[in-house]
């Protein structure tokens, strides 16, 4: 090949790498106000609007969930003066226990029970941090656990049973033991008599748990009846552990939890919800406080940082305050107008931002919770209306998140504010 | 195969052309004013010094629609510019690197006098962007917050033109300007937990205007040029959200002249200077510092007895001092610019096609002038001839 023709081709390769060169342009990037013009620093803004101007409440429901679908169960004693609490429990003693011996499996339906106890998990951030005395009692009345209330053993239908004792009929005390918080974990162990746990066999063993100490509320994350049991057919030394877990749990309580009477009410062993509607079209100021007079800007015209509601907590009555943080979360409601039964639809935007819509926890302490829902009031400024419907909810559904339920509700004032951080579009400014 | 080569190089560096029009800045000047002035020169021109004008040969240019006269053949030239500068501003400095397209232009003869001309050159760049942390109160306390302003773009200059060779010695040059171009500017402001904060305004620009130029060859080694360009008024327009603004500017006369001379076998020396009156838009830039007149002044040699491979290699060496229009801030010092320069150049294709490179050292501001920046700047610029 002529050097010429070589020499030709590598310039015109040279030439077609002209634009990659551009391609790795570097725009100049000044730093420090000695390189920013004049004029052109963005002004950013922040309006507290109150419920009078923005907000339409239509109204709070309850009963959406029922005591038995908790994932946890609470136990209590005249707490905050009013509620108490006993969790209902079937444990089923096993007929026959399984083991092998040197690779054979057996079975076994004439072991015997040497010890028992029933091991149960303290939720502590939901429970009062007192110490506590655990009882368990045998249930002495038969009961539907699906409709048992605090009052009535069988609530179903035309048949309506009441307890003989409210919180369901007590045998004589199996065990107590006492939850002392920090000084030994949250697993407390209440030893049971094992001729007790004879006499309630095959048949199953229906037991609910008390608190001795009025005033006391213990939120139980689990509870299991660990046997030890000696096969009849196995050598002197041999012993099983047997876990039983209880079925058919549920709880029942007195009194019911309180009617949201116009406030903001979220969450709870009830779920309960709150309806509202935002009107987001409003006039903003368009200038600093201080250089007031100033015109307005409407919300459509400016670039919004974070809008959200600021919810005043007030106190919980009947002993239903949440003594851990409430699930707080807005959903949009599409057709306010079926109350109630309006279907919700989850406001996170393109599956959620770090920045927005996502679940806000309200601690017991906070004095203000912020409930941002930027990214829905800038799809509502691209919409014919700027009025939007909410629901807030007090309980974490669906997603990728596990279901996230308290016993205690999230009770707030009905005058929430709006707060809107917003920064001024630059305007034209020709030299 | 000259043919073909000089074909595939044109359609190489029209591609090379097309795909960078997206220009960057070469120098934090560009935030000031309607920018930093760029002159749509070649390699060559840089290398001695940046003379605009009063080269003896015909030679495309932007500068003087007289200079293409006598070009025998049709003709292209694209040039590239990577920069590096470095600024200072108070106590806060800057650095940059960018790449830029400053000229594209192709003459085509219609006869033996007359040679037309058109192209597309740079003319104000606006390509910069700033990035300034500060904190704001909310009332939730005190927060960060980072604000980006970038623009990008700038005011280019679309020029077709006619070269006629009134004699042997003399020729004149009319061309007739079209300025176009646009700046996107768009500010983020970001809250530290929260939705940044964007919005964009849109500056486009338009107008025309005229140029008229002149060379004369008074001897077999001496040439001397002048061309002068101004009339009409350049209209910017601005859009955004928040509302549409307009604005005309007068657009500046520049008056260029330059002459050069043989002065040995192998050695030709080239002088210019370039005037232009961008006082005219003092008033309407009085708010942001002002403007003033720019005064400049170019030199160079040429030596071209060097040879690589059998054939010539024109070595060159330059100087520049001018003054820039705009300032930096309202009170400070008009800055302005020196810069020294080396080039060379290096024939393909039995002389189709003439690349020149060419490197510059230079200054520009001062510390009255509220910004110190050193830069270098490098050109290629590739001629291509019909051959």
């Amino acid at each position: 090949m002529p050097f010429r023709f070589v020499r030709a081709r590598t310039l015109l390769g040279l030439l077609a790498l002209l634009p990659a060169a551009a391609c790795k342009d570097q725009t100049p990037t000044l730093s420090g106000d000695p390189f920013f013009p004049g004029g052109s620093r963005p002004v950013t803004l922040e309006a507290i609007l109150p419920a009078s101007q923005f907000l339409t409440a239509l109204g709070s429901f309850s009963g959406y969930e029922a005591a038995r679908t908790f994932n946890a169960q609470v136990v209590a004693n005249q707490y905050a003066g009013a509620l108490s609490a006993h969790p209902l429990q079937r444990y089923i003693i096993p007929k026959n226990v399984d083991y092998s011996v040197n690779g054979v499996s057996t079975t076994d339906s004439l072991y015997t029970i040497t010890s028992a106890r029933l091991v149960v998990v303290v939720d502590s951030l939901g429970s009062k941090v007192t110490p506590t005395t655990l009882q368990l009692f045998p249930i002495a009345q038969a009961y539907d656990w699906l409709t048992a209330t605090w009052t009535l053993a069988v609530d179903s239908g035309a048949v309506h049973t009441p307890w003989t004792e409210p919180g369901g009929t007590k045998g004589p005390l199996l065990s107590s033991a006492t939850w002392t918080p920090h000084a030994a974990g949250d697993t407390v162990l209440l030893p049971i008599d094992t001729a007790r746990i004879r006499v309630l066999r095959p048949d199953s063993m229906p037991v609910l748990l008390a608190t001795a100490q009025a005033g006391t509320r213990l939120q139980l994350s689990s509870t299991v009846l660990r046997l030890s049991v000696k096969p009849s057919n196995a050598g002197k030394d041999t012993t099983l552990t047997v876990d039983v877990s209880p079925t058919r749990n549920t709880f029942v309580f007195t009194p019911q939890p309180p009617a949201a009477g116009g406030t903001f009410q979220a969450g709870g062993i009830l779920a309960d919800r709150t309806l509202f509607e935002v009107n987001l079209d409003q006039q903003l100021p368009g200038c600093a406080p201080a250089d007031q007079p100033c015109p307005t800007v409407s919300f459509r015209d400016v670039r919004l940082n974070r809008v959200s509601l600021l919810l005043r907590p007030l106190p919980v009555p009947l002993g239903f305050d949440p003594l851990r943080s409430v699930p707080l979360e807005l959903f949009l409601v599409q057709e306010p107008e079926l109350g109630r039964r309006a279907p919700l639809v989850p406001s996170r935007v393109s599956g959620g931002s770090a920045l927005d819509s996502l679940q806000v926890f309200a601690a017991p302490a906070d004095t203000v919770v912020e409930l941002p829902f930027t990214l829905q009031a800038t799809l509502q400024t691209q919409s014919d209306s700027l009025r939007v419907a909410f629901a807030l909810l007090g309980e974490v559904t669906g997603g990728t998140t596990a279901s996230l339920r308290t016993f205690g509700l999230g009770r707030y004032e009905s005058t929430p504010r709006l707060r809107i951080v917003y920064t001024l579009p630059t305007r034209p400014s020709l030299p | 195969m000259t043919s073909s080569f000089a074909r595939g190089a044109a359609l190489a560096a029209l591609l090379a052309g097309s795909l960078a029009a997206p220009a960057g800045a070469q120098s934090v000047l560009a935030s000031r004013g309607l920018g930093y002035p760029i002159e749509p020169l070649d390699a060559r021109s840089r290398g001695l010094g940046g003379v605009t004008t009063g080269l003896a040969d015909p030679a495309i240019s932007m500068v003087n629609p007289a200079s293409a006269a006598g070009t025998p053949v049709y003709g292209f030239v694209v040039a590239m510019q990577p920069d590096r500068y470095d600024a200072t501003a108070g106590s806060v400095s800057s650095r940059g690197t960018t790449v830029r397209f400053p000229l594209l232009m192709a003459v085509i003869p219609a006869s033996s006098r007359l040679v037309l001309q058109a192209g597309y050159g740079a003319y104000l760049d606006q390509h910069w962007r700033v990035v300034q942390d500060d904190s704001i109160d909310l009332s939730t306390g005190r927060v960060g917050v980072t604000d980006r302003f970038s623009s990008s773009g700038g005011v280019a200059r679309f020029q077709a033109g006619a070269a006629y060779r009134l004699t042997e010695r003399l020729s004149l040059g009319v061309a007739a300007d079209v300025f176009t171009g646009a700046a996107h500017d768009s500010s983020e402001r970001t809250i530290a937990g929260f939705l940044p904060a964007q919005s964009e305004v849109v500056y486009s620009y338009s107008g025309i205007g005229a140029g008229l130029g002149a060379r004369w060859q008074p001897s077999e080694r001496t040439s001397l040029s002048a061309a002068v360009h101004g009339g009409g008024r350049i209209h910017a327009e601005a859009d955004s959200a928040g509302g549409h603004e307009a604005k005309d500017y007068s657009n500046p006369l520049s008056v260029d002249a330059g002459a050069s001379a043989r002065v040995g076998a192998n050695t030709m020396v080239v002088l210019s200077g370039r005037w232009a009156g961008w006082s005219t838009v003092n008033d309407e830039l009085s708010a942001s510092g002002g403007a003033r007149d720019a005064a400049a002044v170019a030199g160079g040699v040429e030596y071209t007895g060097f040879s690589l491979f059998r054939k010539a290699l024109p070595l060159r060496l330059g100087g520049r001092y001018g003054q820039l229009p705009f300032r930096w801030a309202g009170t400070v010092d008009f800055p302005t610019e020196r810069a020294v320069t080396a080039g060379l150049g290096f024939g393909l294709g039995a002389g189709a096609a003439l690349l020149d490179a060419s490197a510059e050292r230079g200054w520009r501001g001062g510390a009255a002038a509220g910004v110190d920046e050193p830069y270098w700047r490098f050109s290629f610029s590739l001629r291509v001839l019909g051959r």
